[in-house]
Order: structure tokens, then sequence, then C-alpha cells
């Protein structure tokens, strides 16, 4: 019997907040973390609303590591048993430590090698003296779910006997420029799915890390079980370098994947934390993948309304939030809806929603079309 | 440009493809696609999955990106270049180019991570998630192969 990959411990840093029960309780509320930042009009930014972290006094060239080193210690700080030095890092990001490369541009003499995504797995294995293998993914805002997802593979394979998984980006200007400039960017400052006033995303910062094991290997060092980790899809749209695909049809593709991978039916999913970026064409691509999937009764949240889009880190800092839903039975209203889209053919939660759920879905896309499907489950 | 082929340790042949380092990623990407449409006998549809190694990660293209932003100031730059600060700006344009709907993965560090991608395509292939892989090492300083 295939043995079944769980997740032992998780922590993140984000702009709503820095440990588990703080942010959960800010999603509950339907708070934001979205704020005008006086630096970004001072800089010349077409809009200055972002949720980024506040307080950080990390050196700017390596605030991504500050997140994750962060969010790692908040991980280890929960676990029981020590990591086996064969110990696998997998880490997503979209734009590795990016004020490296801005400084690179402004005429400073760096080596901006020592600064793309690779960066964070090699400060995981530096830190924690880890021999494993590792795994940069460089899948832009799916990253975090590619990250979790080959974890639990490589874990399956016997490759490994743990792993650290997770997403990272730090405030990227380049990123706001371009968002902006790609017109993906909520020009109100808000970033609110599905809504039939939503207006485009709001750039974030933040990340998130899972310690992954096989269950028997959990069970016998007394680990605590948080979840499983049940199967990843994934696919390509092969449409558009930003648009998504109209109809969603990669989206389904990937999702139809981690069904199948999982041997699970439509029905044995509770609900979907969905992508929710707020951009018009995206959500409601989504929005019909989903329905065609699942029917338009599937309950959908998505919460880049209260973090902002953390790009590499979103779909780690999602899983989280599923298997914070699946411990206390409650999902967490769809951040920042009003009115829902009409041509959006989900139920998208407006209010907490009570469930004992036993599988849930999480997806997250990426500029280039990159479509991923993680489904998590229970402990 | 020139076209170079070895063996690898596998019995598999790789092809190494070698760039200017100037070369926009664009047209890097589109050298690529066509040597990959002459050079493979692979149906490029959703069971196919590319599988890119890189050690560039859209870097090259951020700095110029930005490059343009100190210039023009932020809200004034060209959007142009923006897809191609992304570490996956080529893994996604050779999958829209050759139409490859499968699984699309891009992993950044030196040229050991071509080496795991080939045991990530193995493993996926093994696994009946695909029907055939790309895997490719893009490093635009030294050159690009492939191995399907």
């Amino acid at each position: 019997m295939k043995d079944r990959i769980v997740v032992t411990a998780m922590g993140l840093e984000t702009a709503l907040g820095n440990t588990l029960p703080a942010v959960w309780a800010k999603l509950l509320q339907g708070q934001s973390a979205a704020r005008s930042w006086q630096d970004l009009e001072e800089q010349g930014f077409r809009y200055a609303t972002a949720c980024r972290v506040a307080h950080c006094d990390a050196p700017a060239l390596r605030r991504g590591r500050h997140l994750l080193g962060h969010a790692l210690s908040q991980a280890l700080a929960n676990t029981t048993t020590d990591l086996p030095e064969n110990t696998g890092v997998f880490i997503g990001s979209t734009m590795g430590e990016s004020a490296a490369f801005e400084a690179k541009a402004s005429g400073e003499s760096i080596d901006v090698s020592q600064y793309n995504c690779a960066s964070f797995t090699r400060y995981v294995q530096e830190r924690l003296g880890l021999k494993g293998p590792s795994f940069a993914f460089g899948t832009a805002c799916a990253a975090g779910n590619y990250a979790i997802g080959y974890a639990a593979r490589q874990l399956a394979s016997g490759k490994i006997d743990a792993a650290i998984a997770g997403g990272v980006d730090a405030f990227s200007r380049i990123a706001m420029a371009g968002f902006s400039r790609a017109r993906a960017m909520s020009p109100v400052g808000e970033c609110r799915a599905y809504d039939a006033k939503r207006s485009g995303m709001l750039l974030g910062e933040g990340a998130a890390v899972l310690v992954l094991q096989r269950e028997a290997d959990a069970k016998a060092n007394g680990a605590k079980i948080l979840a499983s980790i049940e199967a990843l899809g994934l696919s390509a749209d092969a449409y558009h370098a930003t648009a998504p695909e109209p109809e969603g049809e990669g989206i389904e593709r990937a999702i139809r994947a981690a069904l199948q991978e999982a041997q699970l039916s439509p029905e044995a999913i509770a609900w979907v934390c969905g992508h929710g970026s707020g951009t018009r064409a995206s959500d409601l691509a989504e929005s019909k993948a989903l329905a065609r999937v699942f029917g338009s009764q599937i309950r959908v949240a998505a919460y880049k309304g209260a973090f902002g889009h953390t790009l590499g880190a979103a779909t780690a800092i999602e899983s989280i939030c599923c298997i914070l839903a699946l411990q206390t039975g409650s999902l967490a209203p769809s951040s920042m809806l009003v009115q829902k889209d009409e041509q959006i053919a989900v139920n998208v939660i407006r209010e907490v929603y009570s469930h004992q759920a036993d599988y849930v879905l999480n997806c997250g896309y990426a500029f280039g079309g990159l479509n991923s499907a993680l489904i998590i489950g229970k402990a | 440009m020139g076209i170079y082929k070895k063996d690898i340790k596998d019995g598999q042949v790789a092809e190494c493809l070698y760039f200017d380092a100037a070369l926009p990623v664009e047209q890097v990407c589109a050298y690529i696609a066509e040597k990959l449409k002459e050079n493979t006998n692979l149906s490029f549809d959703e069971h196919t999955a590319l599988y890119v190694a890189t050690n560039d990660a859209g870097i090259a293209s951020s700095v110029v990106f930005w490059k343009e932003a100190i210039t023009h100031g932020p809200a004034l730059l060209g959007p142009r270049l923006f897809p191609w600060t992304l570490a996956n700006g080529v893994a996604s344009c050779l999958s829209r180019t050759l139409g490859i709907q499968g699984p699309n993965i891009t992993l950044v560090g030196e040229q050991a991570v071509f080496t795991q991608l080939k045991a990530m395509a193995m493993d996926d292939l093994n696994a009946g998630r695909i029907k055939a892989a790309l895997v490719l090492w893009v490093g635009l300083e030294r050159g690009v192969c492939l191995w399907c």
C-alpha cells in the first residue's frame, strides 16, 4: 500500500501576520494587509498600494532570505524530531532576490548569480547542515505548489526521508513595475477576487515552509500529523506570455491530472482554495474550469486580497491556509468579496463556512500559462 | 552560433546549442524551438512535459528591465521585457511556440540541475504522468543542451 505523505510542521511570514494563529484569525475576520506606501509614491510607481511586511529590518538584498528564515524557524520550532541529513529542500520563487538585480542595474558591482532562487535552497541547506538534494523551482506564481508536490513525490519514491518545502518572494520593485505595466495591477488598490468590480491584483511578499515526511516515519518519530499531500497536477496553456487561456482548459487539465493521480472523484473535493488573482480574465477562466470539473456549487475561496499576491510564496501560504481550514473545520471567507460577478459560475464563500472536509484543492497559476493543482487531505 | 552533439552516460544523445550571451532571450527561445522541431520526432501536446534547467533565471532581463525603469521611471517603462524577467520565461515561450501543454517545469541552479531534471522526467514518465519529456539546460553564457 502506498505510504501517505504528511505535513508535520509549518510556518509562515506574511504582511497579514507572522504566526499561524494570528494569520488565521485575520483571515476568518476578512482582514487585508493592503495599505498605501509613501516610498512607492515618491519613487514614481503608478500604484502605491501593496501588502508588505512592516518593520522588516533585513538588508534589502537579502529580504527574501530573511522572510524565508522566519518561516523556517517557525516550522522547526513546531518539529518534534530532528531532520535526517538526507532531507530534501524544495523552494519556489518567482523573482529571487530581485533587489540585487535592481542594484546591478544601478551600477553596483554585484555577483547576481548569488541572488537567484537557488540562493534560497542553499541557505536552508547550509543553515541546517542538510546534505540531501535541493530543488529551486522557478515556476513563477505557482512555484509553491510545485515545490510541495515534488517534495511529496521524492518522499514517496524513497529518495529522501524528509523534506522542507515552500515558497518565498520578497517585495520586488521589478515585479511592481512589471505587473503595473502589464495592466494586471488593481488601480484602486484592492484585490477582490471573483467580485463584479474586481480590477486586478495587489503585490505582496512573504514566505511559507512545510515539513513533509512519510506517514509511517512521522508516526514512528512521534510527530504530529497536520495534513496529507495527496497529488499534484500540472499543465501549460501554451497560449500567451501573460494572459490566461480564456476557457480555462489548461487549468481543467491540471485539476483532472491531480484527481487522477490521487484516485479521487471530483465529489471528494470539499472546496477549492482558488488562485483568485483578482484580474478579470484569470478569475473568469478559473471559474469556468472549476465549474466544468466540480459543478457550479463547488465552494471556492481565495486569499490574495488578504496577503497580496506573494508570487512564488503564494501557493505555499495558501496550502497552509488549506491545512488550517482542514484542522479547524472552518473555511475562511474569500477575501474582499463584496458582490460576486454573475459570470463567475462557482459558489464563492462570503462568510465562514463550517465543514469537516476530507480533501481540498489548492490551485495556483502563473504568467506564461503554468497551471498547478495540489490536493491536500486531512490528517 | 554552433551545434554540438555528444553522448551522455545513459546512451541518449544530448544536443548542445551555443549562443552569444548578448542574444535576446526571445530569439534564443525561437531558435531552440526551431531546432527541436527539426531534430525530434516527438508530438508536442498535453502528454509531453517540458523541463528546463537554467542558471539565468530571468536575471539578465531583470537587470535590463530595471535599467529602463531607472531611465524612464517605473510608471513609463515598456512592459515587453517583463515576462522575460521571470525564471520560467524560456520554458513558457517554448511551450507556446511548440504547443506543449503538459507539465512545464523550470529548475534554477548550476548544470548539475540538468541531471536532477532528467531524473525527475524519468520518474514522471515511469509513473505514467506523461508520455514524453523534453529536458533542456539553458545557460545563456554557456549554451543549451537537450535530452529527450
